[in-house]
């Protein structure tokens, strides 16, 4: 069976999409550092104006996302897609092309945003016409994906197809309305609203179902075990589907948006409890019986790991609807480690994992070196939970208290300074760790390492 | 159950449809409920060179840092104002509410500062600032012989801070003149060390950028603002009277007011003020005889009354409305040097002119006469 699906995956392919992936985390986390190190030391690196803060604070968050999530997402699918469908890409063709297109738009946006051009929407500072290219490559790529899959002789449809289907047939729509109506059409609080749906939307309906569903395609072919339950996998999916776009004004509490919109936001954010309940305990499920293989492959703790973020994140999120919580974290540092807890904790580990998993199928060659990937693993841990998510939930709080309490505003920032400098050595950390995994990837790819660890592979089988 | 699997059911129903219902029910209508409302009167258009300043806020990203609303909860209206209506966005696309707050709210900023506070504090921050870890932008400068001159962009970007919140501007202004004119000082925390130890520390977060480390006015800020940063060092005031300034900051300066922080600590700042003393200290000057006090007395009455008043408490006729204002000189009791020296070059930036026509003889004999009139002692 595992042969004929490997027949359908073009390696290479897969390999050059994880590779610039790989170029769209390092330059955006070397960034990143810079924006921490700034945090501490304000004048780092002088006043260089493509260097200002506010520049490269949304290299940063844009390059994460369309460079670094994106790509790598759409590397894992030309993998994933093809099995979960029985039949190659509709276009291979096409897949390369999407690659230049969605490389020219990010590499466009990005340049143009350090060069002082960004728009004023969060999540969408792309200026117009690096929007356009970057929508061209979606929309190829949802064709690409969404025709394999639609083309499928396979009698029925995987769950991790639910969700691939589901995140481009959804983000082609919001996409336009995100970039296109705050920016030009919709004023104010009206332009807040649709804001607020945009970004939700945009982790919600993108990035949540593209990680989800590759989750549901790597975890059990890591653990050789079937999901566990398909009822649990079909609620899970479609209350996802049904209530997550409702609640995007949660962004904008306490805000001119009308006060209607805003009480209803509150119910239906809270009401996506269920959804991480269903899903995660659907997943620790399957785990059941088989934790015992975490401590042997590294691609399995990363996906682990990731759903341990998953739950937390998932669940903080509806905790963060309660009104009496929006009065003391929205605004502050919390949510930023909250959003950070999302896409680094959940979903950086598990397209790590799923391509330490893949990566043997696609370059012929198995990991060269689990003590590396493990260092990776922790580093990244340490890092991340240590050092970044722990002090910077608490310089939340604490800038939240300093608010409510009426205290002068520069309380919340002077008592910040050591959370900010913890999260600096923790962005340090992350980054070798980082810098691990891809040169595990690169080595492993060329071959270097004579012997085979069969270890890197085990999961495989 | 097979057909919440199916290709098209998930594509038409969740796909297309449940974007729909998002985009509809949380985008479009809310919009609907917003289009009844109309501008209100004073307005929320901006000139050419506000729009500037707004585009300039947008490319550089300060947006990411600076919300644009203000809550009704956590204590917002009483840090920073009325807070914020529907109906004063909606000339604003893209809006810029903001999602995170590392420095404060601005949607309330118009009025609250000077022009010279926001130039100083674009060129570096931490001039004005010395906490702040806001990025500088002196690509908005140029420099010519030593000066820094704001170029358009940075003008610009002080119009657009000065024109948030103008719906909300007189009601602001109005509350600002009534703190101004009722406040009192309540009870008076004794001096300490420790309130000492604690104003120093204070001082060099909050004050030093513009009054320079020494407080003798001596700063990279002073380079930009106008009036120049007092050389507190020089001005012997009361601890009560710098604790009325710092509770009303001065209009017409870049001297904001500080009455956020908790009493203590303004008690704490005024004491340490009042501490500073001059790098090179005064030499004593012997006692003037009762001639020349009355002699600076006549001067006083026919050439500085009209703006410093009949008693010199700052609130002659013409002086009531200046900005800023003159001060009181029964509060604070300027040194001999400083006031014979203000009176040659004048304060530039405020309404006090340099004296040219006075003699040496009568400069002195006013300088002696204005020291007379510092009360604080009697008082206590």
């Amino acid at each position: 069976m595992d042969k004929k699906q490997i027949a359908v995956v073009s390696g290479p392919l897969v390999r050059v999409y994880v590779y610039v992936a790989l170029f769209g985390i390092l330059v955006p986390l070397s960034f990143a550092l810079i924006l921490a190190a700034k945090f501490v030391w304000p004048d780092f690196l002088g006043t260089i104006s493509w260097l200002q803060f506010g520049r490269i604070r949304v290299f940063h968050t844009n390059g994460v996302i369309f460079g670094w999530l994106g790509l790598s997402f759409f590397g894992i699918l030309n993998y994933c897609v093809p099995k979960l469908a029985g039949r190659p890409l509709l276009s291979e063709k096409l897949a390369w092309i999407t690659l230049y297109v969605l490389v020219a738009g990010v590499g466009i946006g990005l340049i143009a945003e350090l060069a002082g051009g960004m728009q004023g929407i969060e999540y969408a500072e792309f200026p117009w016409y690096a929007d356009i290219i970057f929508a061209a490559g979606f929309v190829m790529a949802s064709i690409n994906y969404l025709g394999t899959l639609f083309k499928s002789d396979e009698k029925q449809l995987y769950v991790s197809s639910w969700y691939f289907i589901l995140g481009f047939s959804f983000t082609v729509f919001n996409y336009v309305m995100g970039n296109v109506i705050p920016a030009y059409f919709a004023p104010g609080a009206a332009g807040a609203a649709i804001t607020g749906l945009w970004i939700h939307n945009a982790v919600g309906l993108f990035v949540t179902p593209m990680g989800v569903g590759i989750v549901y395609f790597i975890l059990p072919v890591l653990l050789g075990k079937p999901v566990y339950s398909h009822l649990l996998s079909l609620l899970g999916f479609w209350t996802l589907a049904f209530f997550y776009p409702l609640g995007g004004s949660h962004h904008y509490f306490f805000s001119p948006i009308p006060w209607w919109v805003q009480v209803l936001a509150v119910p239906l954010t809270a009401v996506l409890f269920v959804v991480v309940v269903t899903v995660v305990y659907n997943w620790f499920m399957t785990l059941k019986g088989s934790w015992g293989e975490i401590p042997k492959s590294p691609a399995l703790a990363f996906m682990v790991t990731g759903i341990f973020a998953y739950m937390a994140t998932c669940t903080q999120g509806p905790f963060h609807a309660f009104l009496s919580v929006q009065k003391v974290i929205h605004f502050t540092d919390w949510v930023v480690a909250h959003a950070h807890l999302a896409l680094f904790g959940a979903f950086s580990y598990w397209v790590i994992g799923s391509i330490l998993y893949l990566w043997p199928f696609v370059t012929g060659k198995p990991l060269v070196s689990p003590g590396r990937q493990w260092t990776s693993y922790w580093l990244l841990t340490l890092g991340f939970y240590v050092f970044y998510f722990a002090p910077i939930t608490a310089s939340g709080l604490l800038q939240g208290y300093y608010w409510i309490t009426g205290a002068p505003f520069a309380d919340s920032v002077i008592n910040s300074g050591p959370f900010w400098f913890a999260r600096l050595i923790g962005g340090v950390l992350m980054y070798v760790g980082m810098v691990l995994f891809a040169r595990e990837l690169f080595v492993s790819a060329k071959g270097i390492a004579k012997k085979a660890h069969s270890g890197a592979m085990g999961g495989s089988a | 159950m097979n057909r919440f699997e199916r290709f098209e059911g998930i594509f038409l129903v969740a796909g297309i449809g449940f974007f729909l219902l998002s985009f509809l029910g949380m985008g479009l209508a809310p919009w609907t409920t917003l289009k009844k409302l109309k501008m209100i009167p004073e307005g929320t258009g901006r000139t050419a060179e506000e729009e500037l300043g707004r585009t300039i806020f947008i490319h550089e990203g300060c947006w990411h840092c600076h919300t644009q609303f203000v809550r009704p909860v956590a204590g917002e209206p009483r840090r920073y104002g009325p807070v914020s209506q529907a109906m004063e966005h909606i000339n604003e696309i893209p809006q810029l509410f903001g999602t995170r707050r590392v420095g404060p709210d601005l949607a309330r900023e118009g009025g609250k500062r000077s022009n010279d506070w926001h130039l100083a504090h674009f060129y570096n921050p931490r001039l004005t600032v010395p906490w702040s870890v806001m990025p500088g932008f002196p690509w908005f400068y140029k420099k010519e012989g030593g000066k820094i001159i704001p170029t358009e962009k940075a003008k610009a970007l002080t119009a657009y801070m000065q024109s948030l919140g103008k719906s909300a501007k007189a009601q602001m202004e109005k509350a600002e003149e009534e703190y101004r004119k009722n406040f009192r000082i309540g009870s008076i925390l004794p001096p300490g060390d420790d309130l000492l130890e604690r104003g120093k520390e204070l001082f060099a977060e909050e004050c030093s950028g513009c009054h320079g480390p020494q407080g003798d006015g001596n700063s990279e800020a002073n380079k930009l603002l106008l009036p120049a940063p007092a050389d507190l060092t020089e001005d012997n005031p009361t601890p009560e009277y710098v604790y009325t300034v710092l509770h009303k900051g001065i209009p017409g300066s870049a001297m904001p007011h500080f009455r956020d922080c908790p009493e203590e600590d303004i008690w704490a700042l005024s004491y340490y003020v009042v501490s500073l003393e001059p790098k090179e200290k005064e030499p004593v000057i012997p006692p003037p005889s009762p001639e020349v006090i009355d002699r600076g007395k006549e001067i006083f009455s026919t050439t500085c009354a009209v703006c410093h008043g009949a008693e010199g408490r700052g609130d002659g006729p013409a002086g009531i409305a200046l900005k800023p204002s003159p001060p009181d000189f029964h509060g604070m009791r300027p040194s001999f040097r400083h006031i014979v020296d203000t009176l040659s070059k004048g304060i530039p930036g405020t309404a006090m002119a340099p004296f040219v026509q006075l003699s040496a003889g009568d400069k002195e004999a006013l300088a002696f006469y204005i020291r007379s009139l510092y009360t604080a002692g009697e008082k206590q």
